[in-house]
């Protein structure tokens, strides 16, 4: 809906606008409360990203923060950087396979390492809300009927295929089809109703904010 | 909806054999909540396990370590003259050119290689001091500035949070620059109030002597482009941080300035903003027992009171009692019917 994207918009502008005004104080200055409230704003996001490509908890805290080590080490080149997020979510990225590369293969952990299956975490508002989402799901896979949640969570966490799962549980391949069929039918529901109950509370959001601005 | 489409995504999620590629790419291309579904499975099909939260204070405390340790490795080399004296002949031919670069190409020099003073006032204390250059700084409570030990070649430049007066030192080729949140205060050599507190919706620049420019910078999704204006001695710009628009008045001097002589001024001052104020001034907490039974709005100047003066004189005129517990007050407002009584 065109007015919903439109607040969403002003708010993101006027963001940017503030990252940009945090950058200033942290090339100019120095400023370490500056730099702070950059950590504050992107740490949880970068997080997420890392621990999503690299799978360890140590490690991604490690990526963090040597990515924010640099991110003060080239505080006078900020006006060649277009556009910060993207930067941030490069290195961050890169960090990651730099780090996944040097490793020996005693420590060798498994990537997750198709780039193309990250690009809805390129910001950190998407990531907030597939986290968000991802709560829901697991909520609305605990409420699956017992058979289909079996059949769920055992391709899901041993990633095994249709027919191995088949013949663990001894029924046919094609019962494991209709159970994830009927799995992943169930849960996009719930996914659908909690985004629509997402947007009207947005909308009224929207509401209450041009009211604001009417009385002020 | 095709009932297939849900086949198709949990074929496609757990790496099963032929989905349908080009069904899946028309059905997500349909709409956008399409795309937020598919993409929140892909999220979770990742986090086998449960999402860590990262331990934010540690790894903060790691890199402020490592980025505080950067600053003093630069400081800390120390070798014999000799060794850098060829070096230095050299780095001085190629620093003029870069110099010269940067000040005819690049009006904004980006630096940090000097040191950064910050100085804080807490609430309840007022401090003056002299910068490099020789100008003069009152700065009130509850305030914040940070300029550099060494000022640039071209210009003087600092950052105020909160309240300062300012004496300029005279010096036509190095412009003097206030910078207090979206406003941008240049002079050559003068003396000028500026009150730019964070909380407040207005920031004010008041210029006592020599000429001002105020500038609001054009940053805003609002802003109708950038505005500037110029102050005579016993002008006013007053910004509204709301509307971004700086509005040119006069003033009476004490009701601006007189915060630095000691003189704390009440102006229309409502309950509330009373608070605030004395809280600032005289570093004090201020509670209210029960809630309010008069309104008044009160103008009055305190020159160099104590606290208990002050509320005194406060109490009758608003009504109500307090009790102080060192830097504690408790207001009650007293019932006017049970007064009546």
């Amino acid at each position: 809906m065109a007015y919903h994207c439109g607040i969403n918009e002003c708010v993101l502008v006027v963001e940017k606008k503030e990252i940009r005004k945090l950058l200033d104080k942290i090339a100019r200055f120095d400023d370490h409360q500056a730099f702070k409230e950059l950590f504050d704003r992107y740490h949880s996001w970068l997080f997420t990203v890392a621990y999503t490509i690299i799978q360890s908890n140590e490690d991604a805290e490690e990526i963090i923060e040597d990515v924010f080590v640099k991110i003060w080490e080239i505080r006078d080149r900020y006006d060649e950087i277009n556009n910060f997020e993207t930067y941030l979510y490069t290195v961050t990225k890169n960090r990651c396979y730099d780090k996944h590369r040097g490793r020996t293969k005693l420590h060798q952990v498994e990537i997750n390492d198709d780039l193309a299956e990250l690009d809805f975490m390129e910001s950190p508002e998407d990531t907030y809300l597939y986290q968000e989402l991802n709560s829901k799901i697991i909520e609305s896979v605990g409420k699956l009927p017992p058979k289909c949640k079996e059949v769920y969570l055992l391709i899901r966490e041993t990633g095994s295929s249709y027919k191995d799962a088949a013949q663990q549980l001894s029924v046919s391949p094609k019962t494991i089809e209709s159970q994830m069929r009927i799995a992943i039918k169930k849960i996009a529901y719930d996914i659908d109703l909690y985004l629509k109950g997402k947007e009207n509370e947005d909308r009224n959001k929207f509401l209450s904010f041009s009211i604001y601005l009417f009385t002020y | 909806m095709d009932e297939d489409i849900y086949d198709i995504i949990a074929k496609a999620l757990s790496g099963e054999k032929n989905p349908d590629k080009s069904k899946l790419d028309e059905w997500l291309n349909e709409n956008q909540s399409h795309k937020t579904i598919f993409n929140s499975f892909r999220f979770h099909w990742m986090h086998h396990k449960k999402l860590p939260i990262i331990s934010k204070e540690k790894v903060y405390k790691r890199i402020n370590n490592r980025i505080k340790h950067d600053e003093i490795k630069v400081k800390d080399i120390k070798k014999p003259f000799w060794e850098y004296f060829g070096r230095i002949a050299a780095v001085l031919l190629v620093a003029t050119g870069l110099v010269w670069l940067v000040n005819n190409y690049h009006q904004t020099l980006t630096k940090h290689s000097s040191d950064i003073v910050e100085k804080i006032n807490p609430k309840g204390q007022k401090s003056t001091f002299m910068l490099s250059d020789g100008t003069i700084i009152k700065l009130n409570s509850a305030s914040l500035i940070k300029f550099p030990s060494q000022f640039d070649r071209n210009k003087r430049e600092v950052i105020l949070e909160g309240e300062a007066f300012f004496e300029v030192k005279r010096d036509v080729e190095k412009p003097f620059i206030v910078h207090s949140g979206n406003i941008e205060t240049t002079v050559l050599g003068t003396s000028f109030n500026i009150q730019a507190i964070p909380d407040h919706n207005e920031i004010k620049v008041a210029v006592v002597s020599g000429k001002v420019s105020v500038k609001s910078k054009n940053d805003t999704l609002y802003s109708k482009g950038l505005q500037e204006i110029y102050l005579e001695p016993n002008e006013i710009a007053t910004y509204s941080k709301d509307q971004h628009i700086i509005n040119k008045d006069r003033f009476k001097l004490e009701e601006i300035t007189g915060w630095k002589d000691g003189v704390l001024v009440l102006k229309n001052a409502n309950l509330d903003q009373i608070k605030l104020k004395l809280e600032a001034w005289y570093g004090v907490n201020i509670t209210y027992a029960n809630s309010r039974t008069a309104e008044g709005e009160i103008t009055a100047n305190y020159y160099n009171e104590p606290i208990e003066n002050v509320l005194e004189s406060l109490a009758y005129t608003l009504r109500f009692e307090y009790s102080m517990n060192d830097k504690n007050i408790e207001i009650s407002f007293l019932n006017l019917k049970e007064e009546a009584i």
